[in-house]
């Protein structure tokens, strides 16, 4: 069923088989790594659920051009990612290369620690391709140095940025005869229009106005006001103000103003009065019963609703909205994409041959193998069409959706390599689409945050203070939204507690792992 | 009414309320089974837009006939059958003779054997020892690593002990008079002597064993040899991976949460089956195991 392999890698299978014979041996040859071929092996277990197998299309291709098979050692069956990796670790047998995602903290401490080793001067060596990339992306290279100046691990370097964007019903709109909101002073009268005048046109006032499948990203309407949420793709991060300066939103007066707006609006019935409990089914829900009226989510998978729901809601119609502006005047969509994953891999203490393993790496990063780990096989998943990779109908009409079908095959999984947005844009649904082009345009979406690599001295410190404030904080913030308490009469208590909980000493410990990193 | 009624108003009263109550307590374990069982034959879009509440909702069985034809599905049932079979016979091929010899007051050292057995319900060593000790013993990837490793527990041991402990020494002296050894006392007058014990401490072995997902995930490697459970949370692992492009199943007649809901149906008819026929013996043998002479 869901795990079974796809009519599309048999046939990759097949074809791996017997291809690797009609390739030219001029061809073949300038990617080869090794004289004679290699055998490494790599743990690899990502998203809960993947471990890497020699026998994906994609591995099968990055063997014919280098050389080097890699063995995956990984349990197959595994479900906890993070388990198995520190079970491997324990274990003491490392094997050569380990990879999987969320793993930027785990390599970057071992790896001051010994377990992997330094890439800094073999990538300048052997590594031109990684090299140059580098060299035009400075800031990247800084965002993957550990904190004593090594890089440890190649990291997955995703493309694109749009994520999320505001979804609003057109249909209602235009029912109602109104405009799609362009500040958030109209965005409040729509949203009143919405919950009194019965859009959906069942006699009832049971319209919910604004919801959302994470509370956080009702919090994160407070972007509107100016204020921010967080700086990278994860919630409640910091960000960083001007080019410089460390900062968490929940300090900020904008931000204080942010939740008595949204404080009203969750009183006035604009916002689900569920929020905080309806979880991940609230998209389904909402629109599926014809109740929602605007959310804030993903570009891609919002924008689906209009087909899964056009026959049961006749005139359906969701559309992206621009960010309404802030009373400055500001458009501003807080969630993007990070240009670093805290994904990869990384070479360890053990490995047999280092200088194979970084060509093998640095493979992945020339044009061929960063076309086969975005898109899969050549002739089989894709042609190349006017100088672009474009997928085959097969795989773009295939029931499953397109990124899943290249997990399965080994594509577009956390290792190190540079995603090409292409690969995405191809499938994307047009309505998001055209969502996505208004808001990169218009350059809407602001520079996110790529965080920072603590020493141990400043790590202490942070995970002493750190989960304590921002469980105040968190608690703070509901307590505000749902109306138990008043955000002006507790602001200069809030931030008096948050200063006695230790904030300054998280913000300098940051700040200084912020400045050796970027500066 | 007749006039010689039995009951007084209160009585009667108390008896109303304990229906009321004890059907309070059966519905709310009941429900689950009912949800479930609706939810794996409505649509995966009646489910997931929370219409399904009681009775299922556009029925179709789309999602059985995903689960039903899927290979890993019918061998991880295969070997979920196996592992719980074999699992059981092991413990009870370890459990038995080990509560005798516990049980008998000549075995020297008896005390200190107990102690140990017993300390472990409290103290162990934890994940990762366990783990390097299996991996040491060479237990990891391997079906006989998982029946042999978790084969015995000492809450097992001790039940059983303290059965055996209670019947009445009369019983030994008149089997030892008849030239019974250890091995026939055992097996002739013991076991048949304590069978609700032995079922309930096989019951418990059947039900953790069934049950098991833990090690099994951390132990096994390969597919072949994962047990059900292993499989289902893979499941429910896709189904939560959601956001960005999970929309496109909204549209197909199953959804990741009508499959899961189908696997839990199709697991649990063994132990649905098996249970009531063990049921008796588990509550007779609890009691019995607890009381000492």
């Amino acid at each position: 069923m869901i795990n079974k392999i796809l009519p599309s890698t048999a046939i990759a299978l097949a074809l791996a088989a017997t291809s690797g014979a009609s390739v030219a041996a001029g061809d073949d040859d300038k990617y080869k790594v090794t004289d004679k071929p290699l055998e490494l092996s790599i743990h690899m277990h990502f998203r809960n659920k993947y471990a890497w197998d020699e026998n994906w299309p994609v591995a099968e291709e990055y063997e014919k051009y280098t050389g080097v098979r890699l063995k995956g050692v990984a349990s197959k069956i595994g479900t906890n990612s993070q388990e198995l990796f520190n079970l491997m670790l324990v274990s003491g047998n490392l094997p050569d290369i380990v990879g999987g995602n969320s793993l930027k903290d785990s390599f970057i401490q071992y790896g001051m620690e010994g377990a992997f080793l330094p890439l800094n001067d073999m990538i300048d060596t052997y590594a031109p391709n990684i090299k140059a990339y580098f060299e035009k992306n400075p800031d990247i290279k800084k965002a993957i140095t550990a904190p004593d100046g090594n890089i440890y691990h190649m990291a997955y370097f995703p493309d694109g940025q749009a994520a999320r964007a505001y979804y609003i019903r057109q249909d209602w709109l235009s029912k109602l005869g109104l405009e799609q909101p362009e500040t958030v002073d109209e965005l409040y009268e729509v949203l009143k229009a919405f919950r009194d005048r019965d859009p959906n046109g069942n006699g009832k006032q049971d319209e919910v106005p604004a919801f959302f499948r994470h509370w956080e990203e009702m919090i994160r309407m407070v972007t509107l006001w100016d204020a921010r949420t967080t700086g990278t793709d994860s919630y409640h991060q910091f960000y960083i103000e001007g080019h410089d300066k460390v900062k968490h939103g929940y300090v900020d007066e904008t931000y204080r103003t942010g939740i008595r707006n949204l404080a009203k609006w969750y009183k006035e019935g604009l916002i689900d009065k569920e929020v905080f409990t309806r979880g991940s089914k609230a998209r389904e829900y909402l629109l599926g019963n014809n109740l929602g009226g605007m959310t804030h989510d993903w570009f891609a998978s919002t924008a689906g609703y209009n087909d899964s729901l056009k026959e049961t809601i006749p005139g359906f119609d969701w559309i992206p909205m621009a960010p309404p502006a802030s009373p400055s005047g500001v458009r501003m969509e807080e969630n993007g994409r990070t240009t670093v994953k805290p994904d990869g891999w990384a070479l360890t203490y053990s490995n047999k041959d280092p200088i194979a393993s970084i060509k093998y790496m640095d493979f992945i990063f020339t044009e061929k193998g960063r076309n086969i780990a975005n898109f899969g096989v050549e002739g089989v998943h894709w042609n190349m069409v006017d100088g672009k990779p474009t997928y085959t109908q097969e795989v773009l009409t295939d029931s499953q959706p397109v990124n899943s079908q290249m997990w399965s095959i080994g594509a577009q999984i956390p290792i190190g390599f540079r995603q090409d947005y292409n690969y995405e844009w191809q499938w994307t649904n047009e309505i998001a689409a055209k969502g996505i082009e208004l808001y990169t345009d218009n350059n809407y979406i602001i520079e996110q945050f790529n965080g920072v690599s603590m020493t141990v001295a400043e790590r202490l410190v942070y995970d002493k203070y750190w989960p304590g404030i921002l469980t105040y904080m968190l608690e703070a913030q509901q307590r505000w939204i749902l109306g138990s308490a008043d955000v002006d009469e507790e602001w200069d208590n809030y931030i008096a507690r948050i200063k006695k909980l230790g904030y300054d000493k998280v913000l300098k410990a940051y700040q200084s792992a912020y400045d050796r990193q970027y500066k | 009414m007749s006039d010689f009624n039995l009951y007084s108003r209160g009585d009667k009263i108390f008896g109303y309320a304990n229906m009321f109550l004890i059907a309070l307590f059966v519905l709310s374990t009941l429900y689950p089974f009912i949800y479930i069982a609706a939810a794996s034959i409505s649509s995966g879009f009646a489910v997931s837009s929370g219409q399904v509440v009681f009775f299922p909702k556009d029925i179709t069985f789309a999602a059985y006939d995903k689960v039903l034809s899927d290979v890993v599905f019918w061998k991880s049932y295969a070997n979920t059958f196996f592992y719980t079979i074999f699992g059981t016979l092991v413990s009870l091929a370890i459990i038995i003779p080990g509560s005798y010899a516990l049980s008998r007051p000549q075995l020297i050292g008896r005390r200190y054997f107990n102690f140990f057995i017993a300390f472990t319900m409290w103290f162990n060593a934890g994940m990762i020892p366990f783990f390097l000790n299996l991996r040491d013993l060479d237990l990891l990837d391997s079906r006989f690593g998982i029946l042999i490793a978790f084969a015995c527990t000492a809450f097992n041991i001790i039940l059983l002990r303290n059965f055996f402990e209670a019947i009445p020494k009369s019983f030994e002296e008149a089997a030892r008079m008849d030239g019974a050894g250890d091995f026939s006392l055992l097996w002739k007058v013991f076991i048949p002597l304590s069978k609700p014990a032995i079922v309930t401490v096989a019951l418990f072995c059947i039900v953790a064993r069934w049950n098991g997902y833990f090690w099994a995930m951390i132990l096994l490697r390969e597919e072949d040899k994962i047990p059900l459970q292993v499989y289902l949370k893979r499941i429910i692992i896709e189904a939560n991976m959601d956001d960005e492009f999970a929309s496109t199943l909204l549209s197909s007649s199953y959804s990741f949460e009508t499959i899961v809901a189908a696997i839990i149906v199709v697991s649990i008819i063994p132990v649905l089956l098996v249970y009531p026929y063990l049921q008796k013996h588990f509550n007779k043998g609890i009691m019995m195991g607890g009381v000492k002479e």
